[in-house]
């Protein structure tokens, strides 16, 4: 009904007309669906053209869900059949992908294909395929290869899978690996890109339209990624074909069990006023120049029974993620997002991105009060759709620099979820904590690993998380904080809007920032993306006492005693006249150089504030003034938030008003009375 | 029924120092907590959190606080833990000397005579409360989660989350495991009811007995209890959200909170003195049927046990 209201209002309807600078390869593939033996059986016409100046001699494929096939895989000996919370079911849940016919032009491929394990050596590994060719692909030259394969799937644990009747279709098919032409991702020479699949990476892969025709017994509803083209039922099974130009994904579901819920972001009425115009503000932009590029999209959510009321919470961080990563980066150039809502058995399928669909995931529980304030529907929703921009739109190489994805998006996250929502976990009376003071939290402590490395080479698990997610999340809210505002957020949306559609390495991204000269920024760049250092700015020492000038002998020799000595058992209000001699020493620990502002504060309620380079490992402050210091501390304005611990920034000499100790004692004192008598409410 | 809650409307009225005393048992347990915050507290002042969490919340004070102290808060952690285990015996403690006061009446002071009372109980308490306890675990555990877990096991890997056998489950993990959780005590309630009284001359008898009483009244005892439940949560709410809403900035300001909060644990310490003078009241008319009942049976041999 509403939807129908709204193409009345756009006439044009939803077409988008995508810009088409890269295309290099296009699927066309069918594939039928087997529930009860979780068997896919596909054929796919792949048409790859040779984006280099060198000729080709070999293909490379990945295998992806040949990591399930066996213990024996990396992905398996790397994750231990583990991922996130969710373990493998090693009884029943294997999984494979068998390419069971490659042929071009008639010439039948398969006989020199072997399997390669380049990150690890593996000999056991089956998800890199490597495929000779008869003869040299000239640049620019364009291969059809017909595929037939067959493949089970997994139960889920890893993002792909079954459970149940539940299938999350995700790197599925035969997908051909990225040829990287010189200069790509500032390659010298150029060549393949093509790692296996580990138990912390991702995914990389190159442009061009995918054509699915998807075949599942009747009951089935199908999501899928791009546009449904057509639906034939034939003998108790459906055929449903989808098409989407313009991606480098395209991953389906099927489950008889969807209960779809579908809504249209129309721009003119679900993005705010208030964000158009910070926006514009901040950005230098008219309304006018922002809203340029904004059109209808169409949203589907796919539900599971149980969870259909909680549909609205993902419509309204979906609505919310389209307008501000359209105003802040560049606007959605799809026309629908289609979520899926995973069942609460198959959470190993949830919180994953696809390209125009991605996996949300709630719990029953969270539509209820009290657990209605935990934001974790929403959080899931706006996370997953921002991969469809730092993963999607942008084709990072999640193998290799899996901050360009995770990163970016949790940073983007943090500022979504903050700005909408303002805590992620939001308590009773008022109180909660920010998502992105959450992030940041994860991200203090000590590193063994720089942010870019590749995705299977972190010292751990823990490791990785930190270096993906929260850490280079957080090195970009320090970015922020250096930059300024303005500065800052000029310098994102260009890097977005210069590499949409194309493959940004890490270096790109820097540069999109390096015109600005950020004070620190280098220092962050080698410090934080390619090393493990720290910041932790303290006070080492604050003193203030009246000027002792005068004393000991002078030039006609006569004996002066300090002004202590003289006052000493006498105390009168001279005392504390001046002028006093004020000493600040201000340290830096850890290896990281950024600059910080150190603020003196007098009893008479002057401040002074001071810049430090930060470059030595300690500064000395020494002023003599009227007024006794009271209060020292480094970073008032709360600007370097990798500091390691804020709880030495400050030196208190003499303190006015209520004590935040007893304020926050009394409250937790009460909570433990409140904790007692509860024991009263019950019988 | 009516008569009953009367009764305990009086009591709160009635008898103010026994809520006073009762309160005991929240205050002291919560000085000990004051003392183990006291070192992880400290640095607030001389934090740069210090101005505003005098304003009132901060959501990076409270994160950077847990994550960089986080063995201290360990530390605190467990004291608190203690002090909580402590102020729960505390309240058994209190609770078998202000049945006695209840029951009695009896001279002042109150607090000598609950503490004098209580001491006399405490051993006997002790073991009901083992025994309590233990039908907790029966009841509650074996019987609630047990039952929970063999419908999950019957449902089987194949069911959907949302499918029926989940949603009987879920029902009755909520519903069975607080009806057993409120029967159980209620048993227990009565079985100090007995000791107090002096009817039963160690906890085995008294939870026999407890059982004589508590049958065929189970509905009015849970409605009774239920109501009680209610008006505490009430109160206990209230007082904390004008609490937090207080958010006081000065040293006056924090005073009035303390008082204003002490006040409100007060209201709530005499609402449970309400609650076991219901429960008295209905003990008193159950033992009153039992006895005649018995009376009537001249040649029985007594009550046989349940
Ligand atoms: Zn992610």
């Amino acid at each position: 009904m509403r939807a129908a209201f709204f193409l009345l209002l756009f006439p044009g309807g939803l077409a988008v007309a995508l810009e088409a600078p890269r295309k290099i390869v296009d699927y066309d593939i069918q594939v039928a669906l087997e529930p009860k033996d979780r068997l896919f059986t596909g054929h796919e016409t792949l048409r790859w053209t040779n984006p280099s100046d060198v000729p080709v001699s070999t293909l490379k494929f990945h295998l992806y869900w040949n990591a399930f096939r066996n213990s024996a895989s990396t992905f398996f000996r790397e994750s231990g059949g583990r991922l996130r919370k969710d373990r493998a079911d090693e009884k029943e849940g294997w999984g494979f992908i068998d390419v069971t016919s490659m042929s071009w032009k008639g010439a039948d491929l398969t006989k020199g294909a072997r399997f390669e394990s380049p990150d690890d050596g593996n000999a056991d590994d089956r998800t890199v395929l490597s495929v000779p060719l008869p003869r040299h692909l000239a640049p620019g030259e364009t291969i059809a290869l017909e595929i037939a394969w067959k493949a089970k799937a997994p139960k889920i644990f890893a993002r792909a899978g079954y459970v149940r009747d539940f299938f999350l279709a995700g790197q599925w098919y035969p997908k051909i690996a990225v040829f990287e032409p010189r200069g790509r991702r500032r390659r010298a020479e150029p060549g393949w890109n093509a790692h296996q699949y580990h138990a912390f990476s991702e995914f990389y892969a190159d442009w061009g339209d995918t054509r699915v025709a998807i075949t599942v017994p009747e009951a089935f509803v199908v999501a899928s990624a791009g546009e449904k083209v057509s639906e034939t039922r034939k003998g108790g099974k459906k055929t449903i074909v989808f098409a989407q130009e313009q991606i480098h994904d395209f991953a389906w579901s099927a489950d008889p069990r969807y209960v779809i819920r579908e809504s249209l972001f129309d721009p003119s009425r679900d993005v705010p006023a208030s964000e158009v115009e910070r926006a514009s503000k901040v950005l230098g932009l008219s309304r006018e120049e922002l809203l340029r590029g904004f059109h209808p999209v169409k949203l589907r959510f796919y539900m599971q029974p149980g969870h259909e009321s909680q549909w609205r919470r993902y419509e309204d961080a979906q609505k919310w993620a389209l307008a501000w990563l359209g105003l802040w980066a560049f606007p959605y150039p799809y026309a629908q997002v289609s979520v899926i809502d995973p069942p609460e058995d198959g959470m190993g399928a949830a919180g994953m991105e696809y390209q125009t669909l991605y996996t949300a995931g709630t719990d029953k529980w969270l539509g209820r009060w009290p657990f209605s304030g935990f934001r974790e529907p929403e959080g899931v929703v706006i996370h997953e759709f921002a991969h469809g921009y730092w993963y999607g739109l942008l084709a990072s190489n999640e193998f290799e620099e899996s901050w360009m994805d995770e990163g970016i998006t949790t940073f983007a996250e943090t500022v979504m979820m903050d700005r909408r929502y303002r805590y992620s976990f939001a308590l009773p009376f008022g109180l909660g904590v920010t998502d992105e003071h959450q992030n940041r939290a994860q991200a203090l402590g000590p590193d063994l690993d720089p942010i870019r490395r590749s995705a299977w080479a972190f010292s751990s698990e823990r490791s990785y998380f930190k270096n993906s997610y929260a850490r280079p999340a957080t090195v970009l809210q320090q970015i922020r904080r250096l930059a300024g505002e303005e500065a800052f957020w000029r310098a994102f949306r260009a890097y977005a809007l210069r590499w949409r559609f194309d493959y940004p390495t890490s270096e790109d991204f820097f540069d999109a920032f390096r015109p600005l000269a950020i004070p620190g920024f280098e220092a962050l760049v080698a410090g934080a993306f390619s090393g493990t250092s720290s910041i932790d700015f303290r006070i080492v020492t604050a003193t203030s006492e009246r000027q002792n000038l005068g004393a000991g002998y002078d030039d006609a020799g006569r004996l002066a005693l300090p002004p202590d000595e003289k006052r000493k058992g006498k105390k009168d209000k001279t005392d504390e006249r001046g002028p006093f001699e004020t000493v600040v020493v201000v340290g830096r620990d850890g290896d990281l150089v950024l600059p910080v502002e150190i603020a003196l504060t007098f009893e008479n309620g002057q401040v002074a504030r001071t810049r430090w380079d930060g470059c030595e490992k300690w500064i000395r402050l020494r002023t003599v003034y009227a007024s006794r210091l009271a209060r020292a501390e480094v970073d008032p304005a709360g600007t370097i938030v990798l500091d390691r611990d804020p709880f030495n920034n400050v030196k208190v000499l003499r303190a006015k008003g209520l004590s935040a100790t007893a304020k926050v004692r009394t409250y937790a004192v009460h909570l433990v009375e409140n904790l007692l008598s509860l024991a009263w409410s019950l019988p | 029924m009516r008569d009953a809650l009367r009764t305990g409307f009086r009591a709160m009225r009635l008898h103010r120092r026994l809520a006073g005393v009762l309160w005991l048992s929240l205050v002291l347990p919560a000085g000990l907590a004051c003392m183990a915050l006291g070192p992880l507290t400290r640095q607030l002042d001389t934090s740069p959190f210090r101005t505003s969490l005098v304003k009132g919340w901060d959501s990076w004070a409270l994160l950077s606080w847990s994550s960089t102290r986080a063995a201290e808060w360990k530390g605190a952690l467990a004291v608190v833990l203690l002090a909580l285990l402590v102020g729960w015996l505390l309240q058994l403690f209190l609770t078998g000397g202000v049945l006695r006061v209840l029951i009695d009446g009896g001279p002042r002071p109150v607090l000598g005579r609950v503490v004098t009372e209580g001491t006399a109980l405490f051993k006997v308490t002790l073991w009901a409360t083992s025994r309590y306890l233990l039908s907790l675990a029966f009841w509650v555990g074996g019987v609630g989660v047990g039952v929970a877990w063999l419908l999950g096991k019957i449902a089987g890997k194949s069911a959907a989350p949302d499918s029926f056998l989940f949603g009987v489950q879920e029902t009755w993990l909520l519903t069975a495991g607080l009806l057993g959780f409120f029967l159980v005590s209620l048993r227990f309630d009565l079985a100090r009811i007995a000791l107090a009284r002096g009817d039963a001359p160690n906890a085995r008898t008294a939870y026999r007995l407890a059982g004589v009483r508590i049958r065929g009244h189970r509905a009015a005892l849970l409605g009774l209890a239920l109501f009680w439940s209610v008006v505490a949560l009430a109160l206990g709410s209230l007082f904390t959200s004008i609490g937090v809403w207080l958010n006081p900035g000065s040293g006056v300001g924090l005073f009035v909170l303390i008082l204003f909060r002490q006040v409100g644990f007060m209201i709530q310490a005499s609402a449970r003195i309400g609650f076991w003078a219901t429960l008295l009241h209905i003990d008193e008319g159950r033992r009153a049927d039992l006895a005649s009942a018995l009376s009537t049976s001249s040649c029985g041999p007594g009550p046989r046990s349940p």
